[in-house]
């Protein structure tokens, strides 16, 4: 069962110490402009909830809870889209020093259920939180294009519905959906 | 000149026993068994050489699973092609500017017909 493959992987190489990749993606203290302008808030402890919200708390776009925490390579946490009823799925990212200044950062995303929103919405989702934590860390900012999709993004926050209210998406589930037992059964 | 990092990327995609070793991973990851087996003409060795260019390009990334060893597609590298020539030109971007050139510039254009020449919803 832990030999079946991750549903879909994502890799990009950053040009930067793991420290400083590691900072970014972990980081609780300011929006992440990868991350589309979200502040992530969570002491990171393992089990501790995560919450994606707006500068203001007011919208909650991810949430899950921390599973496994190892600095400055592994981290892995349940993820839930504040958007969509689906179950929560698991996230691993990892990092990897390929030489110095030089980092990979590989996300693996598992649980995704088939023809799901989550399943559809991660295929695109990921290379592009990817390719901006690549810019922002690299050159400072993410480039032109980016910033206006987000600054519109945020002009339009007006109208996002009421379930992205982190009122209603605090008292939702974040842990992983306990398998439930299937007919098969392969030991005794 | 510097040398770009899509360098390998496109030199990856110059192959199309390449091409479709990423078409075949384009539904979910396969074991380099899988992949070997698709390709009846070529060595198995011949494949993985294949799958390790595409590894280097960043195009395949590998995940060992017990003794297994897993094949995923990387869209990151193929988005960034994407990112840097193609939606400069037909991204969201151009289609919302020419939609509003339209629209200011015929603004009376009966709404049947506007919606004849619209896309249709993804």
């Amino acid at each position: 069962m832990t030999d079946a493959p991750a549903d879909a992987v994502f890799s990009i190489e950053i040009d930067a110490p793991i420290a400083r990749v590691w900072d970014a993606v972990t980081d609780t203290t300011a929006v992440s402009p990868p991350m589309f302008n979200c502040v992530l808030h969570s002491t990171l402890e393992p089990g501790a909830r995560m919450d994606y919200t707006d500068k203001a708390e007011k919208r909650c776009f991810l949430f899950g809870e921390v599973i496994e925490i190892t600095p400055p390579t592994r981290f892995v946490h349940t993820f839930v889209f504040g958007f969509y009823n689906d179950l929560p799925t698991r996230v691993e990212w990892e990092l990897e020093e390929l030489s110095a200044g030089r980092t990979r950062v590989t996300v693996k995303h598992t649980g995704l259920a088939e023809g799901s929103k989550t399943n559809r919405d991660i295929r695109s989702g990921w290379p592009t939180i990817l390719r901006r934590f690549k810019e922002q860390i690299e050159r400072g900012r993410l480039p032109l294009t980016d910033r206006i999709k987000l600054g519109v993004m945020n002009a339009m926050s007006f109208m996002l519905p009421k379930r992205l209210l982190k009122s209603n998406t605090d008292t939702r589930p974040s842990a992983l959906p306990t398998t439930p037992p299937t007919g098969e059964h392969t030991d005794e | 000149m510097k040398p770009d990092p899509l360098d390998p990327v496109f030199k990856a995609l110059a192959s199309s026993v390449r091409r479709k070793l990423l078409d075949l991973l384009r539904d979910g990851p396969l074991t380099t068994g899988d992949l070997a087996a698709a390709f009846p003409e070529l060595s198995r060795y011949a494949v993985m050489q294949h799958v390790g260019v595409l590894e280097k390009a960043g195009l395949v990334v590998p995940e060992k699973r017990g003794r297994r060893r897993y094949n995923h597609l990387n869209a990151v590298p193929i988005r960034m092609i994407y990112g840097r020539w193609v939606s400069q030109y037909a991204g969201h971007w151009a289609t919302a500017l020419t939609a509003l050139k339209t629209e200011l510039e015929h603004p009376l254009t009966p709404p049947d017909e506007r919606l004849l020449s619209k896309e249709p919803a993804p």
